[in-house]
C-alpha cells in the first residue's frame, strides 16, 4: 500500500505503514499519520511542515502538478478530504469537511464537521466555516494547538503499528 | 426496530467464540483493548482505534460499514488525555458514522452518516437521524430523537402512549 521509496519521512514523524501514501511525499518532524489516512501525490508532491496530524480516512490529495505545500500544526480530522492548492499553520479541517482544489488555505482556519469550502478562493487567516450551511465568521484566535494530543499519539500510535522508517 | 435479514458472505467474517461476527478486514487497532461482549456484529471497513484508548462494546451491537469508533481527546490540565468509548447494550450504528462519543447508552440508534462528537454522553434509547452532527461534549436524555448539524433534540422515542 505504501510506497516507500518516494516517502521522506522525518525522524520524529509518526507515519504508520497502513496509511495508503502515494507519489512524493514528505513530512516534517512531528508529523503523525493514523492508519486508513490516504495521502495522494497523485500530479504532483506534497510536503507537510512539522507537527501535523492526520487522522483516519481523510484523504489529502495534490491533484495539480505544482507542491503541496502544508505547514504546520494541521489537524485533519476523521474522513476531511483536502485538495487544497497550500495550506498554512494552525489550521483544523473538521471531521468529513471538504476543501476543493482551488482553495488556498491560510493560518488559523477551521472548518466544523461536514463543511465545505469549493471554488477559486483563498480563506483569510482565522477563517471560521461552521455549521451546516457553511456560514463564515473571522475568529480571533486560531484553534487550539495540538501538542498535548500529539504527545500521548507520538508514544502509543509506534507500540500499535509498524511505522514507515526515515531515511538515513 | 425490526431489522431487515441481511444475507453475508461466511469468508468474509470471523465468528469468534462469544458469538461476534467482525468483517476479516475490519481495522481493529489495539485489539486487546477492545472489548467485544458476545453476539456483536461488525461490518466490512470498519475502523476501531482502540490503540488509542480501551473501546468497550455491549451485548447485540451492529457496527455498520464504514463506520469509525474513535475516542476522542480531553483536555486536561497537565496533558491531553483520550477518553475510552463504551457503547452498551443493543446499539445499532449505521453506516458511515464517527463515533467519538464517550458514553452511548443502551438500545441506542445511530443513523447513517452521522458525527458523534468527542466526549458526547448518549443516555439510553436515543436515536440519531442521519447525517446528524452531535457536536462535542454533549450529553442527551434517555429517550431523546436528535437531529441537525449541530444536533438538537427534536422529539422522543418513546412510544405515544408513555408521553
Amino acid at each position: 500500500m505504501t510506497n516507500t521509496k518516494e516517502l521522506d519521512v522525518a525522524p520524529t514523524a509518526v507515519v504508520v505503514t497502513t496509511a495508503t501514501l502515494e507519489g512524493k511525499i514528505k513530512f516534517g518532524p512531528g508529523c503523525i499519520v493514523h492508519p486508513t489516512a490516504t495521502i495522494r501525490a497523485t500530479a504532483g508532491p506534497i510536503e507537510f511542515g512539522p507537527d501535523n496530524i492526520i487522522e483516519e480516512l481523510s484523504v489529502i490529495e495534490n491533484l495539480s502538478a505544482e507542491t503541496m505545500r502544508i505547514g504546520s500544526q494541521n489537524l485533519f480530522e476523521i474522513g476531511c478530504v483536502v485538495h487544497a492548492r497550500s495550506i498554512g499553520n494552525n489550521n483544523a479541517f473538521g471531521i468529513k469537511s471538504t476543501v476543493g482544489e482551488g482553495v488556498i488555505v491560510t493560518d488559523g482556519c477551521s472548518l466544523g464537521p461536514k463543511c465545505n469550502a469549493g471554488g477559486q478562493r483563498t480563506l483569510e487567516p482565522r477563517l471560521c466555516i461552521y455549521g451546516g450551511k457553511n456560514e463564515e465568521h473571522v475568529a480571533f484566535d486560531a484553534p487550539p494547538r495540538n501538542a498535548s494530543q500529539a504527545e500521548h499519539l507520538l508514544m502509543v500510535l509506534p507500540r500499535y503499528h509498524k511505522t514507515v522508517k526515515p531515511k538515513t | 426496530m425490526d431489522l431487515p435479514i441481511v444475507t453475508y458472505n461466511e469468508e468474509d467474517y470471523v465468528k469468534t467464540s462469544v458469538g461476534n461476527l467482525v468483517y476479516k478486514r475490519a481495522t481493529l487497532c489495539g485489539s486487546q483493548n477492545i472489548v467485544l461482549n458476545g453476539k456483536c456484529i461488525l461490518q466490512k471497513d470498519c475502523v476501531f482505534r482502540g490503540d488509542i484508548a480501551p473501546i468497550r462494546i455491549g451485548k447485540y451491537v451492529i457496527i455498520g460499514e464504514g463506520s469509525v469508533i474513535r475516542p476522542g481527546s480531553k483536555v486536561l490540565q497537565a496533558a491531553a488525555a483520550f477518553v475510552p468509548v463504551q457503547i452498551l447494550d443493543h446499539v445499532f450504528i449505521e453506516k458511515d458514522c464517527v463515533i467519538m462519543a464517550a458514553q452511548i447508552g443502551m438500545y441506542c440508534h445511530i443513523g447513517a452518516d452521522s458525527i458523534i462528537g468527542r466526549n458526547t454522553c448518549l443516555k439510553e434509547c436515543c436515536e440519531v437521524k442521519p447525517g446528524s452532527v452531535v457536536l462535542p461534549d454533549s450529553v442527551f436524555p434517555p429517550f431523546s430523537l436528535i437531529a441537525g448539524n449541530p444536533a438538537k433534540v427534536v422529539g422522543c422515542t418513546a412510544p405515544a402512549r408513555l408521553t
